[in-house]
């Protein structure tokens, strides 16, 4: 297999991700999609790693290394979320209007 | 390789300051848990002291002639030292102007101080940070945090919105940095540090790559500066998050922004430097114009400083992208005074709303007769941001518009000369609401404004801030030169920085050889 | 230059801003104590200038003296550099000299008067500053410092309109400043090559020799700049509503001052560092300094306001000072001096007088005010002296400065014959039209019924002092031009030698174009741009 079916492949959820993250009403559904961009990332960097780094597999810690801090950022999301939630009763992007956008 | 070796090689002592902090907010909270809320009294002093030893500690690596560490992850220069000392001032006059007003809101002081005092880890950290992977963790150390403190008034809808926006927009513009990174990881076969990606890009030949990278990073930069057009979150968050917060993210995080644009373009984009200047001209711009103009149309004090710290941001871009020694550190010690100019303002900002629960501007109105302090402090502290002589904030515009002028950016020069007029225009109709006023026109909160005071728990450290930052205000303009010189020091003595003015000819300066190959021992 | 000496420039400058610093410490809430403190401040400096020009001031040399050089900010090539010469010594002194009298004549000020006294020893700083300053960024310095005490001057004491007065004021006056700016920076860096010191000295700059191009560029910045204090005709406009609106000590600052800032800078910046886009640009300021004489006056006739008609009479006043500007010979150039120090005086007199009539009357509408003569006669005395200064008035300073202009207009061969008696005859019609509305004001304010019920008595012995502190100069003067013009008249020769140096050889290129055979306005001809590629 060529690094360029990777590289395509990650670029191609990177887009879902983007996409997800611009239409999705559903504040959780907004998390997930930046989830998926950042997974992408993570191929990105595994398939570089593997490809053009075998000897120290950067990359591959680089990767461990956002699945952990990605971690903490949906942690942090979802207590947001949460905290929202009960003040709120809805998770609608469309209904936080209390600050003009 | 044994273990002795390599540990002495790590040169872990260059992070002290950020390990003091470290040491402090674990004190903070074990204090915190130990004692509960008795423990109000004691841990913002235990941080204000932590910052105090850390800020010692910067000053104490001034003239440290190594600033390798960690196997060149962790760069401890000049340049590094200057951003982390503005960082921890932030971090300190913050803690100074927030205690009286967590307190009154009913949440926990320690962990606001713990969580504030990670996100400066986060930013000194990332002041230094030589290395992709260093640099996207300090960097989510610093937003994580400040998503946290942005929503930290739990019970408030505004405080939860804000903060999901910011965690929104953040998390998104840092999953483009990420990718961004993730093809320079690729682009320069496999390196993680910047020097060494800067050495491999220039042997390969990967253009297009490249310029897609440089568009990602630069998503990623622009948004922690909130430049214009990624400056979406900032008026929506200053406006709901609680008004400390708002202090430390206008100053703090982006200086931190500011330290990471100037290492991460200059370092690993040599080869694209007239590009990332055109694009930065073009953000200043914006910034400048966008931010000054809807400034004017602000009714809440909150917003218009969030939309005046995008107009200044762009100021501040001015120096990066005239690109010589005067502009670096130009650019620098506007960011210096900016924090006395900014945090002071806040520190009236807050005082005003604890005592009248609000911060819309036409509330202001009269506020001379009642308390000439905060009127006073207020006043010079937007005129300073103004630009008006004999304050900081026009020294510091000189600087950098002649950086500007003499690195023949004329365009920006004069629409920085004319935005800031604009600018003086907002300010000086805060200055009127307060000053101008007559009696009879008196709102409605000043007319019942309570009793200057200043028994409260929390209020003196206030007080002492506001004077402070009121005091360097008006002095550190005209007394300018000493700081001015520190920062071209500064600027002088940072190995890529000299590398940068070697290259672009204006300054021939000798090369140092730790600059161009990093130690690599491994 | 002597270095070891006393800095009295520095001490004259820095002494009202310092005093002025404790001023909020002060307990006193009435501002009782603050008056005596800052009237006390402002006559010690005053003293101050008085010795140290007396002692130290050579009026034989053209040169700037008692130099004092110190270095700022050495990066930028800024140094705290003052000096004075035959241009700024006399309005330093004016300044000192009127600002002491807004002091006193804010004496019964109950509004605020922390503040307002603070504002004034601020500005008394700035503007000694601003004639003083040999350094260009600091210039800019100082000539922005009293953009905020002013704004508040106005908008905090003025009258009705004076939110909208203060905030078209500090918005002309800092884009023009901007221009200022701009030109300081161009200059410095022309011509410098990287890693050469930048320097912003003033001496220094005058001294390069700048393509035809780029002079006239900044010719042209700074004479917007410039031209905006000194309300040359269109960007004038913020003038009467700024000058109409503030308090009576207020306007006497503006009139008096602050407009002089902007003929000072003229002389200093655009006639001594860039006299060869001087040359050029003359013909345009006799031009603008006819238009703004006749507009001035003929505007003065449409107003029923009385600060109004007042401000519109300095417009057509300050017309008179572009006009000595244009002359290329001395006695223009004494002349435009002379009128800005007598219109300093007049301007602050007559200011000061609608403000003690307003006082007792709380109207500017002059229909309303009428018969004020039979109650205050010395008031009406000193007002009639004072409108007689302004209307030049033989034996008074005003006539003299403007006889002066005249002469060194019309004499002048430089310019073509058809052109001088166009501009003279032009400048005439304006000063025929000045007695006929000053009159008229007096006639208004001062003759027929009194409608009003007065609150007050006439002049108390200290507003007839400060009055006499303004007038008795006035006559001084007019009976003995040299008191005044001993003061500059050494500068105001070189300053013309200067130009004319520049002339021969201008006038031979442009022979057949612009001077000596051309009647009407002369433009820039399209030789003019062929010598600046």
């Amino acid at each position: 297999m060529q690094l360029q079916y990777f590289l395509l492949l990650a670029a191609a959820l990177f887009c879902i991700g983007v996409y997800g993250l611009v239409t999705s009403r559903n504040a959780v559904r907004v998390l997930m999609s930046i989830e998926l961009m950042l997974n992408a990332v993570n191929l990105n960097l595994m398939a570089f790693s593997n490809y053009l780094d075998p000897a120290m597999i950067k990359g591959q810690i680089f990767a461990v290394f956002v699945i952990t801090v990605a971690a903490a950022e949906a942690a942090v999301g979802l207590a947001i979320l949460l905290a929202i939630y009960r003040n709120r009763d809805t998770v609608d992007m469309e209904q936080f209007n209390l600050l003009k956008w | 390789m044994d273990v002795a070796n390599l540990a002495s090689q790590l040169n872990a002592g260059l992070i002290l300051p950020e390990g003091i902090v470290i040491i402090t907010l674990l004190l903070v909270l074990v204090v915190d848990l130990i004692q509960g809320r008795k423990a109000n009294r004691v841990t913002p002093y235990i941080g204000i002291g932590g910052l105090l030893a850390s800020l010692g500690a910067i000053a104490f690596q001034w003239d440290n002639p190594v600033s390798n560490a960690f196997l060149g992850s962790f760069s401890s220069d000049p340049l590094s030292l200057v951003f982390r000392a503005i960082i921890v001032l932030s971090a300190m006059v913050t803690i100074m102007i927030s205690i009286r007003y967590v307190e009154q809101s009913g949440t926990s002081l320690g962990e606001f101080i713990t969580i504030l005092l990670t996100a400066s880890v986060g930013g000194m950290v990332l002041s230094g940070a030589n290395e992709l992977v260093t640099i996207f963790v300090a960097l989510e150390t610093l937003s994580i945090s400040s998503y946290l403190l942005t929503g930290y008034m739990k019970r408030d809808p505004r405080s939860n919105e804000a903060a999901l926006k910011y965690l929104l927009i953040g998390a998104s513009s840092s999953a483009l940095f990420l990718y961004g990174v993730s093809l320079l990881y690729g682009l320069s076969g496999g390196q993680t540090e910047l020097v060494a990606i800067a050495t491999n890009l220039a042997a390969s030949d990967q253009s297009l790559g490249l310029v897609i990278a440089l568009v990602f990073v630069i998503a990623g930069v622009a948004f922690k500066i909130s430049a214009v057009p990624f400056h979406q979150w900032t008026p929506d968050v200053y406006e709901g998050s609680p008004t400390p917060v708002v202090a430390f993210l206008s100053v703090g995080s982006k200086a931190a922004g500011f330290a990471l644009a100037t290492r991460m373009l200059i370092t690993v984009f040599p080869l694209l430097t007239d590009e990332w200047h055109f694009v930065f001209t073009a953000l200043a711009i914006l910034s400048m114009v966008l931010g000054n103009i809807v400034a004017l149309a602000q009714t809440s004090m909150k917003r218009l400083l969030a939309y005046s710290s995008i107009g200044q941001a762009g100021f501040v871009m001015i120096g990066l992208i005239a690109a010589t020694e005067v502009g670096y550190a130009s650019m620098l010690f506007y960011l210096f005074i900016y924090l006395f100019m900014n945090l002071g303002g806040f520190a009236c900002i807050i005082l005003f709303s604890l005592r009248t629960g609000t911060d819309q501007i036409s509330e202001y109105a009269g506020l001379y007769q009642k308390d000439p302090l905060i009127t006073l402090g207020l006043s010079l502290c937007l005129l300073s941001l103004g630009g008006i002589p004999p304050l900081a904030g026009f020294f510091g515009k000189l600087y950098l518009f002649w950086a500007g002028w003499q690195a023949g950016l004329y365009t920006l020069v004069l629409v920085g000369l004319f935005t800031s007029v604009i600018s003086i225009y907002y300010y000086i109709r805060v200055v009127k609401m307060m000053v101008v006023k007559e009696p009879q026109e008196m709102s409605e909160v000043v007319k019942n404004y309570p009793k200057v005071t200043w028994d409260l728990p929390g209020l003196k450290s206030l007080q002492v801030a506001l004077v402070l930052t009121v005091v360097a205000t008006t002095l550190i303009g005209i007394l300018s030169n000493p700081v001015f010189t520190l920062a071209t020091d500064s600027v002088n003595n940072t190995p890529f920085l000299k590398l940068d003015l070697a290259r672009t000819g204006t300054q021939p300066v000798a090369v140092l050889p730790e600059a161009i190959a990093p130690a690599n021992p491994l | 230059m002597e270095s070891a000496q006393f800095p009295w420039l520095t001490a004259i400058l820095l002494l009202p801003l310092v005093a002025a610093l404790p001023i909020p410490l002060i307990p006193d809430k009435e501002g009782k104590t603050i008056r005596w403190y800052a009237l006390g401040v402002g006559l010690i400096d005053f003293a101050l200038m008085i010795y140290a020009f007396g002692s130290q001031y050579l009026l034989q040399s053209a040169d700037v003296q008692m130099s004092e050089t110190y270095n700022w900010l050495p990066q930028i090539g800024v140094s705290w550099s003052l000096a004075v010469d035959g241009l700024s010594m006399p309005l330093v002194l004016l300044t000192g000299l009127v600002t002491t009298l807004a002091m006193l004549a804010a004496w019964n000020t109950t509004e605020k008067p922390k503040l307002l006294f603070g504002l004034m020893l601020l500005m008394y700083s700035a503007q000694t500053a601003v004639f003083m300053a040999q350094d260009l960024l600091m210039f800019f310095l100082v000539w922005e410092l009293e953009l905020v005490p002013v704004y508040l001057l106005i908008s905090i004491w003025g009258g009705p309109k004076r939110l909208y007065a203060s905030t078209k004021f500090i918005l002309y006056t800092a884009i023009a400043s901007i221009f200022i700016l701009v030109a300081a920076l161009s200059m410095a860096f022309y011509g410098v090559e990287p890693g050469q010191a930048v320097t912003f000295d003033m001496q220094a700059l005058g001294m390069k020799d700048y393509p035809m191009g780029l002079e006239m560029l900044l010719y042209a910045g700074f004479l917007v700049a410039f031209g905006t204090k000194l309300s040359v005709f269109p960007l004038h406009t913020w003038l009467p509503d700024a000058h109409g609106e503030a308090s009576a000590p207020g306007s006497m600052l503006l009139a008096g001052i602050l407009l002089k800032m902007g003929g000072y800078g003229l002389l200093r910046f655009n006639v001594e560092m860039l006299p060869e886009a001087h040359i050029k640009f003359a013909p345009i300021l006799a031009i603008l300094g006819v238009v703004n004489i006749v507009y001035g006056a003929l505007s003065a006739f449409a107003q029923d306001n009385l600060k109004r008609r007042i401000a519109y009479s300095s417009i057509s006043h300050m017309g008179f000072v572009l006009l000595g500007i244009a002359a290329y010979n001395s006695l223009g150039l004494s002349g435009a001096m002379l009128q800005m120090v007598s219109h300093g005086l007049i301007a602050a007199a007559l200011f000061f007088l609608s403000g003690v009539a307003y006082e007792r009357t709380h109207t500017l509408k002059m229909e309303k005010m009428s018969g004020l003569a039979k109650q205050m006669p010395i008031a009406f005395a000193l007002f009639t002296a004072a409108s007689m200064a302004s209307l030049a008035l033989p034996g008074m300073s005003g006539f003299v400065s403007e006889l002066a202009i005249f002469l060194g207009f019309a004499t002048d061969t430089a310019y073509s014959y058809g052109f001088r008696v166009v501009v003279v005859f032009l400048a005439a019609v304006g000063l025929v039209l000045t007695p006929m509305y000053m009159l008229s004001m007096l006639r208004r304010v001062f003759y027929g019924d009194l409608k009003l019920k007065l609150d007050g008595f006439d002049a108390s012995p200290r507003e007839i002092f400060i009055a006499l502190c303004l007038l008795v100069p006035v006559i001084g003067i007019g009976v003995y031009p040299k008191l005044a013009t001993n003061l500059h008249d050494v500068k105001t020769e070189a300053l013309a030698t200067r130009v004319q140096a520049e002339l021969p050889a201008f006038a031979q290129k442009q022979q057949g174009t612009l001077f000596s055979q051309q009647l009407t306005a002369p433009t820039l001809a399209e030789a003019d741009f062929a010598r600046i590629d």
